[in-house]
């Protein structure tokens, strides 16, 4: 029978012996007849004169400063299907950690906000197959995360006040096909970018997988228009140059000629990719002209067998028709499968350098 | 060789031996090789000088009282697309489907209420199983699998006669054993009682799983409304459900009260939307109502032997204290399951359908 992974609307018919299970703050170990028994939470005082449960006695928790949070911790095999939540204060200070089968260094290491796309830290709206941000500061994730023996989840809070998280976590228990990977995602940033140098989106994966995404945020620093960087894989081996490159940033992100329409950035959210996300400078503090951007290879993604390193350039336009380099904030997901276990990734950096500035 | 179903944009390449075929006003029974033929129906004046095969029969009337048979189809096979745009009241026209020749209705639903318009009035959705385009085009994608018999009846309970444009795009196929049957089942409660959950489905007997809810809320009371908890009752639970979630628009996946700027934010998302915000007028448009509708495309909730869902309806009042609303709130629950399924409760009477 049906295994109930690899959903999609046309496998909607299908009968699965597979379990439904889900965690929230009203069910926070996802155990069968056990949501909204709280006596204690957050809405106790709300309910107080209802006589307290089942009237959401516990639909969040705070997270104080310093604390990490665990959200999951499932026994497999199964996989997680949809993720929602909404986590107040900085999503930069806000990290989200994903452990398979009883790893000790995460698979999945990224601020909360940029793995839902939001990583400057206020709302766009982004309507797509695999992240749904909707009004306005509801995160939602519909990649699917299987896992054999263990699923762990926390959430660290490493800013200096207490946050209040509402989420909700809705997995299936069931068996896994041998060729079913584990969803990984890693943040970078530099800020500034070095002269004449490139981003690198992900470097050091080692194993077989396939590269499914990446999120961008895009600070620039100069006038005029700055995407004419291509993006490259290196991928099994390849040496100084790429088996795959691109032929400018939007083209990457499946935009044309700088989004440009009449003369205006144009935003635009599609089931595959999209540039969510144009902050325009107020001629105040805000100061800054930014971007967000997303591309998520569903119908194409880059299988590789050994290794992957993905880098973008950033490029703009200086006299002459001549290509400047750009030292721009630029700040990235990439999101890929692969077989366990993975390479360690770098060290997240600290606080300061994860500030949205 | 492929059967033809599950489709998705990934298996577009695969060939099959699966037959298309179609029904509307052009072509009744859906037989190959029969569109078009007719020489009498709606168009008939329009095409007086034309003739035969110039849009003769484009659509169909449907009688105050009347119950036009849309579908009845021998299988196996399966549903896999259903375009319409009925004219009158969408709450006073009854879709109803059989499958296998079963005696009640696996799908019961107002028209409007089934592709997320229970309000009666447009509001773009666009969404992978329902798309509502302008300004009254019903489309659905949920696949819908059966064996034996496919029979689809739209009932005109109005007063008026209606004009009813339709086209049931189908596959004849063979239907593997985990294949299972669309249900969808339309509630309301107006108002709903002090302290009482609204029921969004009850009484759901054998193996299946959820897919989705609409939700059409009109509120009563002032401020924000969606507090309530969803929760799922599954397999023998009892008082304490499985799934619980947090609040509506949690549900609903959207955060803190919709709101933007103090404002309602509309959105519809290929997986839930909050699609529809109607506001008042400040004379005979009074109410505040939404639409609502989650999908759980990606993570349908299964189920072994039973199901009950029900979702609280809550504010505030004072002092940071819940307020049980008494909302006017209706609903359609979609499910497959195995046949046979248990009976609906009666479809209420036309005066507490209608949209008041």
């Amino acid at each position: 029978m049906f295994n109930g992974l690899n959903m999609d609307l046309g496998a909607l018919s299908l009968l699965s012996d597979a379990k439904t299970r889900s965690l929230s703050a009203e069910n926070v170990d996802g155990a069968k007849g056990k949501g909204g028994m709280a006596t204690e939470g957050r809405g106790l005082r709300c309910a107080r004169d209802l006589g307290g449960r089942p009237w959401k006695v516990s639909p969040a928790v705070d997270i104080q400063s310093g604390e990490t949070y665990e959200l999951a911790d499932i026994k497999g095999p199964g996989a997680i299907q949809q993720i929602w939540m909404t986590p107040t204060k900085s999503w930069r200070f806000s990290i989200l950690r994903v452990y398979w089968d009883d790893e000790e260094i995460p698979s999945i290491e990224t601020p909360i906000g940029d793995f839902f796309c939001s990583g400057w830290g206020g709302y766009a709206h982004l309507n797509s197959l695999a992240v749904c941000v909707n009004p306005g500061s509801a995160f939602n994730c519909y990649w699917v995360m299987p896992f054999r023996k263990r699923c762990r989840m926390t959430l660290e809070n490493i800013g200096e006040e207490k946050m209040t998280l509402f989420y909700q976590i809705n997995y299936i228990l069931t068996k896994l096909p041998e060729d079913a990977a584990y969803l990984h995602a890693q943040f970078r940033r530099v800020n500034p970018l070095s002269y004449r140098e490139v981003h690198t989106i992900l470097d050091g994966v080692r194993g077989q997988g396939h590269y499914i995404g990446t999120y961008m945020a895009w600070q620039v620093n100069n006038t005029g228009w700055w995407g004419e960087g291509e993006i490259k894989f290196f991928l099994d081996g390849d040496g100084e140059f790429p088996t795959i490159c691109g032929t400018g940033t939007e083209d990457y992100f499946c935009g044309s000629y700088n989004f440009d329409v009449g003369g205006q950035y144009r935003e635009f959210t599609t089931p595959y990719s999209g540039l969510h996300q144009v902050i325009r400078p107020d001629g105040t503090y805000q100061s800054q002209q930014r971007f967000g951007m997303y591309r998520w290879h569903i119908m194409d993604p880059i299988r590789f067998e050994q290794d992957l390193r993905v880098t973008i350039q950033a490029l703009g336009w200086r006299s002459g028709g001549r290509y400047l380099p750009l030292q721009d904030d630029i700040a990235s997901v990439a999101y890929w499968y692969q077989k366990e276990p993975h390479a360690p990734f770098p060290k997240l950096p600290d606080r300061d350098s994860l500030e949205v500035i | 060789m492929y059967n033809g179903l599950n489709l998705s944009l990934g298996n577009l390449c695969l060939l099959s031996d699966a037959k298309s075929r179609s029904i509307s006003a052009e072509n009744f029974t859906g037989e190959n090789g029969k569109g078009g033929m007719a020489t009498e129906g709606t168009g008939a004046k329009c095409a007086r000088d034309l003739g035969r095969g110039w849009k003769i029969s484009p659509s169909v009337v449907i009688k105050a009282g009347q119950t036009f048979e849309i579908a009845d189809i021998k299988g196996p096979g399966a549903i896999q697309q259903i375009w319409m745009t009925p004219s009158g009241n969408w709450r006073f026209s009854i879709l109803r489907v059989y499958w296998d020749n079963e005696k009640t209705p696996s799908i019961e639903c107002p028209v409007g209420d089934f592709f997320g318009m229970g309000w009666c009035k447009y509001a773009p959705l666009v969404s992978l199983p329902v798309c509502v385009n302008p300004g009254n085009a019903f489309n659905c994608y949920w696949e819908m699998p059966f064996r034996k018999h496919c029979r689809m009846t739209f009932e005109n309970i109005a007063d008026e006669d209606m004009v009813l444009y339709y086209q049931v795009n189908y596959t004849l196929t063979e239907v593997p054993e985990e294949a299972a049957y669309l249900h969808a089942q339309w509630r309301r409660s107006n108002p709903l009682p002090y302290k009482e959950d609204y029921t969004i489905i009850d009484g759901i007997k054998g193996k299946g799983h959820f897919v989705g809810t609409y939700l059409a809320w009109g509120v009563n009371n002032n401020g924000w409304w969606g507090e309530g908890e969803i929760k799922f009752f599954m397999d023998g639970d009892k008082q304490w459900p499985t799934i619980c979630g947090t609040g509506t628009e949690d549900y609903f996946c959207g955060s803190y009260g919709f709101d933007v700027g103090g404002q309602y934010k509309e959105f519809t998302t290929p997986y839930a939307g909050m699609h529809q915000v109607i506001r008042p007028d400040g004379t005979y448009q009074s109410q505040t109502r939404f639409g609502l509708y989650r999908w759980h495309i990606m993570d349908p909730i299964r189920f072994e032997k039973d199901l009950r869902v029900t979702i609280q309806a809550l504010g505030w009042q004072s002092y940071g204290r819940y307020l049980p609303l008494q909302d006017d709130i209706a609903s359609v629950a979609f499910w497959y399951q195995k046949e046979p399924h248990a009976p609906f409760p009666k479809l209420p009477e036309r005066n507490t359908l209608e949209v008041i």
